[in-house]
């Protein structure tokens, strides 16, 4: 049976890269983290990411047809972000894939960037952002980045799912989670969220774009945040509000 | 202009599915809003980016509705976001939003920032 999602390669993957996964979730903290990151590194498309899933659809950029998620790079980082909010019924098959291709293409570290929901998020001027590990190495290294850790909760949607299935295939994989608006855009979250990640790859990603441009962003991504939104409710995602009744 | 929103909003109500963003003939976006309840009170958010904050009207128009207006701080069309097959110009936000249990309306509290308003109502006792 053919694969529900593939990933199409454009250009040479870099070898062990540390692959960037900046997907819709609350706030879009993740693909406005990624856009910016790809922007600020000038990174180059290199590969695809194609599925029956996915609405019929392209993206125009300057009257040329793209895929709505798409791999870039540059040296050995690839970041992969995603233009449209992607069907809940989606979301298992992409992670899936995306942790799949990371193990064939070797990679050293898996990262997923984005926010945890925050319900007193307009009244917090310094963001805090949280950190899960795939191990305890990963682990480390958040710590060693004076990263907080997120002790006890729940994740839900692709970033829950990668890092399951990263546990399972051995790929070290961090997420990396800014306090959020829910179902507002939230560029700040976005630049709280790069901050940390400038820490840990030692980039030097300037987040005062983001914060300069907060309102037009915020403008700007609001149809694909409320389309997120809906998906958002098909996967329960206010479960991350709950706390867990056990620890073992 | 008022009227002309209103109406907007009633068209599309009546389409609870793919319901528009951005309404050309009467200037209108239509803002992200967020609807919450706790013990005492229900709490309403909506996003207005680009939004003035002083013109910011909120009134209830029904024992269950509230009305959400406001200019933005400048004409926003759909040539900034590299839109060319559309035309559109935007100079307000509007909404009406549903609250879903009984409230008081009359100690009804808003407050704005960062873009971002947030209304208070008191549950009914």
């Amino acid at each position: 049976m053919a694969d529900i999602v593939k990933i199409v390669e454009e250009k040479p993957i870099p070898k062990q890269p540390i692959i960037i996964t900046g997907l819709p979730d609350v706030g879009l903290v993740g693909v406005i983290a990624a856009y910016e990151i790809i922007s600020y590194l000038k990174m180059q498309e290199i590969a695809r990411v194609e599925s029956e899933l996915f609405p019929p659809m392209v993206v125009l950029h300057e009257g040329l047809p793209y895929a709505p998620v798409r791999f870039f790079g540059h040296g050995n980082l690839v970041t992969l972000v995603s233009e449209i909010a992607l069907p809940s019924l989606a979301v298992a098959p992409i992670s899936e894939a995306i942790v799949k291709w990371a193990r064939e293409k070797k990679a050293e570290l898996v990262i997923s960037i984005g926010g945890v929901a925050e319900q007193d998020r307009q009244n917090i001027k310094n963001l805090d952002v949280f950190g899960a590990a795939s191990d305890r190495t990963s682990l480390q290294i958040l710590e060693d980045h004076n990263i907080k850790i997120l002790e006890e909760g729940y994740l839900v949607g692709a970033y829950a799912l990668i890092l399951k299935d990263c546990v399972e295939k051995k790929i070290p994989s961090i997420s990396l989670l800014a306090q959020s608006f829910y179902n507002y855009p939230d560029p700040e979250a976005a630049a709280a969220v790069l901050t940390e990640l400038n820490k840990l790859l030692g980039t030097n990603i300037d987040t005062s774009d983001l914060i300069k441009r907060g309102e037009e962003i915020r403008l700007k991504a609001r149809d694909v945040m409320k389309r997120t939104e809906v998906e958002m409710e098909e996967m329960r995602k206010t479960q991350e509000y709950d706390v867990p009744p056990l620890y073992v | 202009m008022e009227e002309m929103s209103k109406e907007m909003y009633r068209m599309l109500e009546t389409r609870s599915i793919e319901r528009l963003n951005w309404h050309v003939a009467s200037a209108t976006l239509e803002p992200l809003t967020y609807v919450s309840v706790s013990a005492k009170e229900v709490i309403i958010t909506a996003d207005l980016p680009c939004s003035d904050m002083k013109s910011v009207n909120i009134k209830p128009l029904k024992k269950n509705i509230i009305e959400i207006k406001a200019k933005t701080k400048r004409i926003i069309s759909f040539d900034e976001f590299g839109i060319t097959h559309r035309r559109g110009k935007f100079s307000n936000f509007y909404a009406q939003i549903a609250v879903p249990i009984p409230v008081n309306m009359a100690k009804m509290k808003m407050r704005c920032k960062n873009g971002i308003v947030e209304v208070h109502i008191p549950r009914k006792s």
